[in-house]
């Protein structure tokens, strides 16, 4: 991939995301993400992953192990995550397209070539 | 036409948006880090031959992941070995009524069974067993600080040297992220004797998920 390559990814993201997520790059960064973009946009995109990833990403896929470990150690099937006294996030029904997120996400940092730093781990640590 | 990496990335980024991925339920996913804390500190237990028995979970397990709320209207597990009987739930309010500290609400609380009083708050100083503080970040030295200022308040006895010797299970900053910037205060922990721990980049299928099993307490 070129620099120019690079650019072009992260607007896209830019432009998905919207400001605020631009802002937590920037702070993480600490740099303008213009500049940044200009001086080193590989590294920006790697920012930007790795925001992604620990936000977003990471999250869904814990929500995949914890279904699993209790179903398979408790023959639990179902399970919420209660955010507030009103608002229930049910993931248990949602395995299947939580699943094909975080593939797609794998997916698209090989496709990247940073398969080194974002290396989807699938120990089982209920069973070691 | 599009390369095979624009493709991958137009096909992640058309899911952001969509059904469980809109921004606003994005914008709190993170709370499933404290659902995972749960389990595998519930595993830690499990693994040093404590007979684990999820509860309140009839119509499925409902983690408590805000701080209101009766905690008795959630799922938690008990955790039973020989004479210890134990209880491991989620966002539980405890104070320490011997100094009248604060009253905060932690993340992962270890408790005695049956000790949540009428007003929902644990005694800190006579029925809490251990806690974790879980942040779905990397690591910073303000974090440290505050989980420093919830031992003080609530059990500040494990901040002296040798503090393991009346605590066994160390309390402790659980981190999704790299914790690299502060991990010197974990050897200094344990340099000390000190029940605290830190311990980073808890990742799903992660090593590191393994070793805090093993090696919490």
């Amino acid at each position: 991939m070129t620099e120019e390559d690079f650019r072009k990814i992260c607007r896209k993201f830019a432009d998905k995301l919207g400001p605020t997520f631009i802002e937590r790059v920037e702070r993480r960064i600490k740099e303008d993400f213009e500049k940044a973009l200009e001086r080193s946009p590989k590294e920006l995109l790697i920012a930007i992953i790795e925001d992604i990833h620990l936000r977003f990403v990471l999250p869904f896929e814990m929500s995949l192990q914890i279904s699993a470990y209790l179903a398979e150690l408790y023959d639990i099937k179902d399970y919420i995550l209660a955010l507030s006294e009103r608002h229930y996030l049910h993931l248990s029904e949602r395995q299947e397209e939580i699943k094909r997120f975080v593939d797609s996400f794998y997916r698209m940092v090989k496709e990247l070539g940073l398969e080194e730093q974002f290396r989807k781990q699938e120990e089982r640590w209920w069973e070691i | 036409m599009s390369s095979r990496f624009e493709n991958a990335v137009d096909n992640f980024l058309a899911q952001i948006g969509q059904s469980i991925f809109r921004i606003t339920t994005l914008n709190r996913i993170w709370k499933a880090f404290m659902a995972f804390c749960m389990c595998i500190i519930t595993e830690a237990f499990r693994r040093r031959g404590y007979t684990i028995t999820p509860q309140n979970c009839a119509g499925g397990f409902l983690f408590k992941c805000f701080p209101a709320g009766d905690p008795d209207n959630y799922s938690y597990f008990t955790a039973e070995k020989g004479s210890e009987r134990y209880e491991i739930r989620l966002s539980i309010d405890a104070q320490n009524f011997q100094y009248s500290s604060l009253k905060l609400n932690l993340d992962v609380a270890i408790i005695r069974a049956n000790s949540i009083g009428s007003n929902r708050i644990v005694d800190s100083q006579n029925d809490l067993i251990t806690f974790a503080e879980c942040k779905n970040l990397r690591g910073f030295p303000e974090l440290v600080a505050t989980l420093e200022g919830i031992v003080y308040e609530l059990q500040r006895a494990r901040l002296h040297r040798n503090s393991l010797a009346n605590f066994r299970i160390p309390c402790c900053l659980l981190l999704s992220g790299s914790g690299r910037s502060i991990l010197y205060m974990d050897r200094r922990y344990q340099n000390r004797n000190m029940s605290i721990r830190i311990f980073e980049s808890l990742q799903p299928g992660s090593r590191a998920v393994i070793s805090f099993i093993r090696n919490w307490f």
